[in-house]
């Protein structure tokens, strides 16, 4: 059945924008951007076993970084998207090498740190980044073999391209050596250096693969938006990334997608007023995480097991 | 002038030493991480606020029933979202974490829901105070100098409650040893909602205070709880006197960094040595290395 | 050289600020021998235990492994000398099933490129196979075949256990460093334990054991070491030591809960 969920979403989130209107593609390539930050998030949590409240860093970096290079210097957002994750992958680099030493509080609060750096960096580095005001007019990608990405449909694919291979590559690296380790770790540090396994490199090696899809969301943020300013990029981005995970399930990489769909794309359907977004947000990490911490996903494994339990009962 | 900016240093330094006292006192006691915090701050504020409008009260009545409802309000949080976690045992994620997201909920829904009953619109506190003092060539208001005077108070009542009192002894005992401290039979429940209670109590204050010098609005718990968070890694984790000299501290260094470095760039040179701090001394500056 | 021992630990010490949980302590283990070292609770066996696995740095003497200094390395460089433990209370990856906590540990050490396992190469599923092939060796032989799927954190203590010893002989050791191995066991599941230590030992493993309860051991060693109040007290053959008046007194003196 897992074998079938990956294609079946596939065929799903490619055929809807041939059904549904312009709002909704839209709408739609909002969750997939969401989808893609809350994969990244979905690492940290799941596999590294930590809260990062600085991940919007990642997402922040990558998103100026490209831009900037596409405006300021010309070049093709071919071209400035993988500069853009190459920094952004050396920047994680450097600061998962200072931080990941620390345990729990102080690990989230120099994460914290980290991103209001980057934020306030933004807002007050006038001459390049244009401050609060941001930056502006941002293009669509250049055509590509032939492709334009002009229309709002044909970005919505480029964004759902991203988010399956992202996700395809995840699933594996999860089921690979470095998948495992991770998950050794976050286990037991102390058996997990016992038996061989280099704490440290691991760590940063996953923050490493995070920060790369956090930027992947990144770089599709300012063409998608034409705008990029500091104020979309404060510690309550990273929140909702969180909640999204929370939501889907910890420690599994579906649950990330599930969560953003849940929280990005139902909202706006049912049309909520702006102010009762943040609130939603708020009670619904309360109660999941009291409630059913397993997200959605271990919801439904549970709901499974409860059939299969009565269906063996019955007979 | 140097004077001049390091009493202004003092002045803001005493409102934040107050804003992280209630944040580290949860820490130290029951190794709590809460993100609501700047939120509740905020929300005290707003008790003072609406008890001077809607009652007529002066400022000085104003506060200590703003601080008891603020003290209810943080232990009925504490009780309703909190406690059920401390409780259970970790199912996905260690119970720490779980602290943490159920804080950060709350973070968004009280902030939220402030700004649907009081609205964005900033409203400042009148404290009823004016005219200037003059030390030597340095100029400070009566206001200002109120503001010190409250903190004094505050940190004053603070250590005579850990100190002097029954249910400070056992507080501190409990920072100290949680099982300990359970296995002489006390209640540490009902020892962590009290100290929810000061908490709250402490945030009040902060937050009125603050909202007397610039504004009360649903936005403002947000600076407070990041200053809070590079005052207790100043001060250590968890330490009382750590958050004290860790909020003057950077009352001082943000003041003399806004005027003689660059003001837009003062939270920046806060947060880069906030990182130093956590890297070379995990303890805080006060606290003592393992 | 000739005459170097196995292992040697020559008079180690290890104080915690005054309090001196092991003042001086000497014996050797011979190649292909299972030595228990025995003692009432807190005589400073696991503290013992943990300077000869690298746990703790050493106050004084060292420990050499065919006359190689070991103290002073980090514990998993002794471990990757051929020197692998269990934990007291025992250490797994509890989310991990019992199969997948083998191949973790296996896994670590493997020559598996990162890219080449990522985009699962030829080369990389290989060594996967052949993990999977040694996976159902230890699995044997630590009986646990039946359990292959369970979540390791879900499994009785007993098992957990045995799971910790298959942990510690996935890294391959010469030498085998168990911590109360029969703490929490029936004596059903002591029994067949024991019988795992002596297959351990048959397979040309060196076993060195501490254990608690002297009547578990008595069994299985070819010699015991008795420590006591942080000194060794007593060593030979279990006839002897059980023979022996210093051991009685030590252990009817000092704590009545074994």
């Amino acid at each position: 059945m897992n074998k079938l969920a990956l294609p079946l979403f596939m065929i799903v989130m490619a055929a809807l924008p041939q059904v549904v209107s312009e709002y909704q593609v839209y709408l739609l390539t909002l969750t997939v951007i969401w989808a893609i930050m809350a994969l990244s998030m979905g690492l940290v949590l799941g596999y590294i076993g930590q809260i990062n409240l600085g991940q919007i860093a990642f997402v922040a970096i990558a998103a100026y970084a490209s831009t900037l290079l596409r405006l300021n210097f010309g070049l093709s957002f071919w071209l400035a998207a993988p500069i853009a994750l190459a920094v952004v992958v050396g920047i994680a680099a450097i600061v998962g090498l200072i931080t990941l030493r620390l345990r729990g509080p102080f690990f989230i609060l120099v994460m914290l740190a980290f991103a209001e750096i980057v934020r306030l960096i933004i807002a007050n580095w006038q001459e390049v980044t244009n401050g609060p005001l941001g930056l502006r007019g941002i293009a669509p990608p250049e055509p590509i073999f032939g492709v334009s990405f002009a229309s709002k449909t044909a970005f919505y694919y480029l964004a759902l391209v991203v988010l399956v291979v992202s996700l395809a590559a995840l699933l594996r690296l999860v089921r690979s050596k470095t998948g495992r380790m991770l998950v050794a770790v976050r286990e037991d540090e102390i058996l997990a250096e016992f038996v061989g396994i280099p704490i440290m490199r691991q760590k940063v090696t996953g923050l490493c693969i995070s920060a790369f899809v956090a930027g992947l969301g990144g770089i599709l943020l300012g063409p998608f938006l034409t705008i990029l300013a500091p104020s979309q990029f404060t510690l309550f981005a990273s929140v909702d990334m969180i909640v999204m995970v929370v939501v889907g399930g910890v420690g599994t990489l579906a649950g990330p997608i599930i969560g953003a769909a849940f929280l990005t794309y139902i909202p706006e359907l049912l049309s909520f007023a702006n102010h009762f977004r943040p609130i939603l947000m708020g009670v619904v990490l309360i109660v999941v995480t009291l409630f059913a911490p397993q997200g959605i996903l271990g919801l439904l494994r549970g709901f499974k097991r409860t059939l299969a339990r009565e269906a063996r009962d019955g007979q | 002038m140097l004077a001049q900016q390091v009493v202004n240093g003092i002045v803001l330094g005493s409102i934040y030493a107050l804003s992280a006292l209630g944040f580290t006192l949860i820490f130290g006691a029951a190794r709590l991480v809460n993100f609501a915090y700047g939120e509740i701050l905020m929300l005290g504020a707003f008790f003072t606020l609406t008890l001077m409008s809607a009652l007529g009260l002066p400022f000085f009545a104003a506060l200590p029933a703003g601080m008891a409802a603020t003290a209810l309000l943080s232990v009925i949080l504490f009780y309703l979202t909190i406690r059920p976690l401390t409780r259970k045992s970790y199912t996905s994620l260690q119970g720490e974490l779980q602290v943490i997201l159920v804080t950060l909920g709350l973070l968004y829904v009280l902030r939220e829901s402030a700004f649907i009953i009081w609205g964005s619109a900033p409203r400042k506190i009148e404290m009823g105070i004016s005219g200037i003092v003059m030390l030597g060539d340095v100029v400070l208001t009566r206001q200002r100098l109120v503001v010190i005077l409250i903190m004094a108070i505050m940190v004053t009542a603070l250590y005579l409650m850990l100190y002097r009192t029954r249910i400070g002894k056992a507080l501190r005992a409990i920072a100290q040893n949680r099982e300990g401290a359970a296995a002489i039979g006390l209640d540490g429940d009902r020892i962590i909602a009290f100290v929810f209670a000061v908490s709250g109590a402490l945030a009040c204050v902060a937050g009125s205070l603050l909202g007397t010098l610039y504004a009360v609005e649903p936005a403002m718990g947000g600076a407070p709880l990041l200053k809070a968070f590079v005052i207790v890694i100043f001060g250590g984790l968890g330490s009382v006197p750590g958050a004290i000299a860790g909020g003057l501290l950077l009352g001082l260094i943000e003041t003399l960094a806004g005027a003689y470095i660059s003001f837009a760039f003062k939270d920046i040179f806060t947060f880069l040595l906030l990182i130093a701090v956590l890297l070379l001394r995990p303890a805080g500056l006060f606290g003592r290395t393992r | 050289m000739a005459s170097e021992p196995f292992l040697a630990v020559d008079h180690i010490a290890k104080h915690f600020g005054g309090v001196k949980a092991v003042k001086d302590v000497t014996f050797t283990v011979n190649r292909g021998e299972i030595l228990g070292l025995i003692g009432p609770n807190g005589a400073g066996k696991t503290t013992t235990f943990n300077l000869i696995s690298g746990l703790l740095p050493l106050t004084g003497g060292e420990v050499r492994l065919e006359g190689r200094r070991i103290s002073g390395e980090r514990p998993d460089r002794i471990a990757s000398l051929g020197v692998a433990r269990t934990f007291q209370g025992t250490r797994i990856f509890p989310a991990l099933t019992v199969r997948e906590n083998l191949e973790t540990a296996l896994l670590a050490r493997a020559p598996v490129g990162f890219w080449a396992d990522w985009f699962g190469l030829p080369a990389a599923r290989a060594i996967h196979a052949a993990i999977g092939g040694e996976v159902t060796n230890v699995l044997d032989f630590i009986g646990l075949s039946a359990q292959a799927e369970r979540i390791a954190g879900d499994m009785p203590y007993a098992h957990q256990s045995l799971l910790g010893v298959g942990l510690a002989l996935a890294l391959k050791p010469r030498l085998l460093l168990l911590d109360e191995p029969f703490a929490g066991m029936n004596p059903n599941e002591t029994a067949g334990a024991a019988a795992m230590v002596q297959r351990i030992r048959d397979s040309g493993v060196t076993v060195l054991f501490v254990e608690h309860d002297m009547a578990a051991v008595m069994g299985i060693c070819d010699r015991i070491v008795v420590v006591d109040q942080g000194s060794k007290i007593a060593e030979g053959a279990p006839a002897e030591i059980a023979a022996n008046p210093r051991v009685i007194e030590a252990y009817l003196g000092s704590d009545e809960d074994a």
